[in-house]
């Protein structure tokens, strides 16, 4: 008897969204605006390079600078002509730009219910060189992002880059991943390491928890 | 009449390269006497130590425990997977001490069933997937697997409230063709969109199994198509599969002229 192979089912790719809350706010001007574009472009085009992660790593931005902008809505690299080029102006809505991150997450997930695909624990990346400026709404939408992040509705990860208060960022992070702080202008080494950690997680078979990732060690300084 | 029964399993790409042992296992045994095939399966947890050990510890131990509970009966009975979750972690906790780890290290995933043609019982904790055909309406699954909100959290034999999350199936009925599989197969086989076996999947497999003459030569067709480049290309995971089909013919030792 002949071994015939059998026809694969045409599934959809499983999906690992990301969401990225970056600081545009006008402190931003200059070299660090500059340097957080090349960081969004080498995350982009490392994405689009491997095979796997081109598939399934879907990316959206959301900015905060004078006003809250979600400038990119969940696309994988292959369906993404190329990042958007970033401008740096007023002031620093850091508790709306949190809340959008949020919804714009829980929407993306409902898609993908909907739809029958299945996906990785989203992360939510935030980036800032100041502190909020919108009142205290930073305070609720930590607290909605905390929450999110110990019931493992995602992963939520804050990095500061010279000039944040790192004490009230400390405030914005999840109890279990306090912030990080940008070494310099490193942008780039931060966005390396993101790309390389998206694409270890876009193929893990284990509990998001215990995936390995790469070392910090390039762009970060742990707090203490 | 009688069933032809074998298991194959492999290590994926990314294992290989991590130089990590196969964490995927399975076992198969027949009662011909009884006209009852039983089977067990396990996935080792990538996160944990000696998963591999876990995985092979659970499904000897399901085995065994299965193939003395099935002299009792004559058929899907409710006694059957009575208290099994518990014997198969107290066998683990034991694995655990000899290894001198926790059990937690050796956490894996199970599927184990017993079936005569006339139905079927059995027990899955965690992902995976057991697959059923009547041979004539084609393909259906038993039990709906187990994976968490996201696609790579599931189920585990050591967690602690196992108990109630892991499914039990006792019933009745026609019974032709069973394949059972890690997740690894999962997302070529089942529809993600309904649940559903791909039917033109299973139909290559029961045709199979069901019309080789031999379990060894069952065997080599599934080691032949887990190592095949066209499922390696869709699958770097480990995967295991264990086929049985019930052969309508005269039970092998009957010479007949």
């Amino acid at each position: 008897m002949r071994f015939n192979l059998p026809e694969f089912v045409d599934n959809p790719e499983n999906r690992c969204p990301v969401v990225l809350i970056l600081d545009t706010s006008a402190s931003m001007r200059g070299t660090a605006i500059d340097e957080l574009n090349a960081g969004i472009r080498i995350f982009h085009n490392q994405i689009a390079q491997d095979e796997m992660a081109s598939l399934r790593v879907e990316t959206s931005i959301v900015t905060f600078g004078g006003d809250v902008r979600l400038v990119q809505d969940f696309l994988s690299s292959d369906d993404m002509a190329g990042p958007p080029t970033l401008e740096a102006y007023g002031a620093t809505p850091m508790g709306a730009a949190i809340d959008l991150g949020l919804k714009a997450l829980e929407a993306r997930k409902s898609v993908y219910r909907s739809h029958g695909i299945h996906y990785y624990r989203p992360w939510m990346f935030l980036i800032t060189d100041g502190a909020p400026t919108d009142g205290l709404a930073w305070q609720e939408a930590a607290m909605r992002a905390q929450e999110a992040d110990v019931t493992k509705r995602l992963a939520f990860f804050t990095v500061g880059v010279q000039g944040a208060d790192m004490q009230i960022l400390n405030e914005i992070a999840s109890p279990t991943r306090p912030p990080m702080m940008l070494r310099g202008m490193r942008f780039r080494d931060l966005f390396h390491w993101l790309s390389a950690s998206m694409r270890r997680v876009s193929v893990s078979q284990i509990n998001a928890d215990v995936v390995m990732l790469p070392s910090v060690e390039s762009w970060a300084v742990l707090e203490a | 009449m009688t069933w032809r029964a074998a298991v194959d399993y492999r290590q994926g790409s990314v294992h290989r390269k991590q130089g990590t042992p196969c964490q995927d296992f399975g076992i198969v045994r027949k009662l011909d006497h009884m006209d009852a095939v039983i089977g067990a399966i396990a996935d080792g947890a990538g996160s944990a130590a000696l998963s591999h050990i876990g995985a092979q510890t659970a499904s000897h131990c399901a085995l065994s425990l299965l193939a003395e509970r099935a002299a009792e009966v004559s058929g899907p009975d409710e006694t059957l997977l009575q208290n099994l979750i518990d014997d198969v972690r107290r066998r683990l906790a034991d694995a655990a001490d000899l290894h001198g780890c926790s059990p937690d290290d050796l956490a894996c995933t199970l599927i184990a069933f017993v079936a005569w043609p006339t139905g079927i019982a059995a027990i899955q904790i965690g992902d995976g997937f057991l697959i059923s055909g009547d041979g004539r309406r084609g393909f259906r699954r038993i039990g709906a697997g187990h994976h968490g909100e996201y696609i790579n959290e599931t189920l585990f034999v050591t967690d602690p409230d196992v108990g109630d999350q892991a499914e039990i199936v006792v019933e009745t009925g026609t019974i032709r063709f069973i394949a059972a599989a890690t997740d690894g197969l999962q997302h070529v086989s089942i529809s993600s969109e309904d649940g559903r076996p791909h039917q033109p999947f299973f139909r290559p497999l029961n045709d199979y199994v069901t019309m080789t003459a031999n379990d060894d030569e069952i065997h080599w067709g599934i080691r032949e198509f887990l190592r095949s480049e066209k499922l390696s290309e869709r699958v770097d995971d480990d995967v295991a599969l264990l086929l049985c089909g019930w052969r309508e013919e005269q039970r092998a030792g009957v010479t007949f002229s």
